[in-house]
């Protein structure tokens, strides 16, 4: 096991990934740009390097900085949390040419998933169902066509370089074919720096159920279940719960060997997250996430297994101590994303001083936040301030947890997405299990 | 003025922050003042002190004396401080070196690129805050500098 371990991340994610450093007996080097210098990862690490200013790109996501923080702490590995590095399969490489172990997967996979139309072919090389679409990028708009006339209208225009929602367009004819294909491409070129994209066929009323997945180095390969993560604004997640109250047991246990058998095809290892979209009760292939996912709390609640303390394991070379046979779930667990934003105002970021800071406690309840009193929100990062997770023996029992601890919370100062998640959790839409992923646009527009 | 009302001024200056608060409501004019505390908490530091070592010291060392023509040349990036362009080379500056904006001050050495940092000021080298070949991260104070 590391010694010593360097975090390149902030937040919440940060403060997690010390929780369990703390508990194993690993040491923790925070790093921190100038505005988070009274953050609670740097108070709660054993040391902290300050390695720039506010932007992320010249701080959390400039690799020379991070390195030579790690190099100067003297770490024996990198965690790269989520989102910054986490899938930079240069940075990856980095560290391990300098001896320094990247907590994540290989980047030769991590590179072959991570253009989002050849990871289709990966996962149709797995025998995994991918939605009808191009076969990779399309070439022109004449290709384009091509396509659509095979596999029909709808459409999702989609950025090969993109993933996590971002760079998609929907066409539902000719005509906004053409003009998103020019806007997809602009769109693409502009945020990944590659304007290749991909056509895929629209579901008009799917969920969203992903696999998490943990492969060691020696070839063993176990699923954590499922989590379902309908409950998407403007394609970023708001609400995620395991297990789905949509699947039966033979559609789940199809649905988790799919994941493995996606994570096998592209030689995955450590965690993992391979996401599916389901309808009418056939699920296809979305994309792989190659690092542990903001959600992956209602998957430790329902198992008992402490991913980050999986992903250290499986980075220091050993073997997953888990059989599949092994791995029970109980109950139901559900986590409500609160962010500094005011969903009166269509959500737009409240930074600014948390005066008062009280998060709830109790049977079934558990606050993932780096927040507290007197903390100063910055406007430099995105806007989660903490993750809210209940659990329940039922996904009843879950609901009502999750009611009380947001009851109980108490953000004073600024604006947070809490109002939105108790109408959320009463609404009955939401509680007899009749949502998809257009059904927040829906609630929200009502 | 009842009690009650003064409870509510209260309640008003701690909900939105405030440190004082005078009103006049008819023939009665109220003043409340917040004794301003210093907050307890201290920061963590920067580089608190691991087991095997010891740059955490260099949290307190950066403190600029109480004197205002003193400015300090800070870090550009986090890395190794060397204070010549070679092992067995001369020092760039040393105490009582005249700088000026564009004299190269150091160097500070991250993955395995020599970073010149420059001066930025004009004046005379007061005092050189690390030592050679030691940790430094962004924003550290390296030298005083007098200003001329």
């Amino acid at each position: 096991m590391f010694s010593r371990i360097l975090i390149a991340n902030r937040g919440e994610i940060a403060v997690r990934i010390i929780h369990t450093c703390q508990r194993m007996g690993v040491e923790t080097v925070a790093v921190f740009s100038e505005p988070d210098r009274e953050a609670l990862h740097v108070r709660l690490a054993d040391a902290a390097v300050c390695v720039g200013p506010a932007e992320s790109a010249r701080s959390y996501l400039h690799i020379p900085s991070i390195v030579s923080a790690a190099e100067i702490a003297n770490v024996e590995a990198i965690h790269p949390g989520y989102g910054f590095l986490a899938e930079n399969a240069h940075f990856a490489d980095i560290c391990r040419s300098l001896d320094i172990e990247f907590i994540g997967p290989l980047s030769h996979a991590m590179e072959a998933m991570a253009d989002k139309s050849q990871a289709r072919a990966v996962a149709e090389k797995g025998g995994v169902p991918i939605l009808p679409g191009s076969d990779g990028p399309v070439a022109d708009d004449d290709e384009a066509i091509a396509v659509v006339h095979r596999i029909g209208y709808p459409v999702m225009i989609k950025a090969c370089a993109g993933g996590g929602g971002r760079g998609v367009r929907v066409a539902r004819n000719d005509a906004s074919l053409r003009s998103g294909l020019v806007q997809a491409r602009a769109e693409a070129e502009a945020a990944f720096g590659d304007g290749s994209i991909y056509i895929e066929k629209l579901l008009d009323r799917p969920r969203h159920i992903e696999v998490q997945v943990l492969a060691d180095n020696h070839g063993n390969a176990v699923h954590l279940g499922e989590r379902d993560c309908s409950i998407q604004r403007r394609k970023q997640k708001l609400c995620e719960e395991s297990p789905s109250p949509t699947l039966d047991g033979r559609t789940r246990r199809h649905l988790c060997e799919a994941g493995l058998a996606v994570a096998s095809a592209c030689g995955y290892t450590n965690a993992g997250t391979v996401e599916f979209l389901y309808q009418d009760g056939q699920f296809y292939f979305l994309e792989l996430n190659a690092r542990i996912q903001v959600e992956h709390p209602v998957t430790e609640l329902v198992t008992g297994i402490d991913i980050v303390e999986e992903q250290l394991r499986i980075a220091s070379g050993e073997q997953l101590r888990h059989r599949q046979r092994d791995i029970a779930f109980r109950g139901h667990a559900i986590e409500c994303r609160i962010n500094a934003e005011d969903p009166d105002r269509n959500f737009a970021p409240c930074p600014g001083i948390i005066r008062l800071f009280v998060d709830p406690v109790g049977e079934g309840v558990r606050m993932d936040s780096h927040a507290y009193s007197g903390y100063v929100v910055p406007p430099h990062y995105d806007s989660l301030i903490g993750k809210m997770v209940a659990h329940g023996a039922t996904r009843a029992e879950a609901i009502a947890r999750m009611q009380r601890a947001l009851a109980e919370l108490v953000v004073d100062g600024i604006k947070t997405t809490v109002p939105f998640h108790r109408a959320l959790m009463a609404n009955h839409r939401f509680t007899n299990n009749e949502f998809d992923l257009n059904f927040v646009d829906e609630f929200l527009g009502s | 003025m009842s009690v009650d009302r003064i409870r509510e001024l209260l309640e008003i200056m701690e909900s939105h922050g405030l440190a004082e608060l005078e009103l006049q409501e008819g023939e009665f004019k109220v003043r409340l003042c917040k004794e301003q505390r210093q907050v307890a908490g201290a920061p963590a530091g920067a580089m608190a002190p691991l087991a095997t070592s010891a740059y955490g010291e260099q949290a307190s060392q950066g403190q600029a004396p109480d004197q205002t023509d003193l400015e300090s040349i800070k870090s550009p990036i986090v890395g190794t401080f060397y204070m010549a362009p070679a092992p067995d080379a001369e020092a760039f500056v040393h105490m009582g070196s005249h700088v000026t904006e564009e004299t190269i001050v150091c160097i500070v050495e991250a993955m395995k690129v020599m970073n010149e940092v420059k001066s930025g000021v004009c004046g005379v080298i007061a005092e050189v805050l690390v030592e050679n070949g030691e940790a430094v991260e962004y924003g550290q104070p390296l030298f005083l500098v007098k200003q001329e």
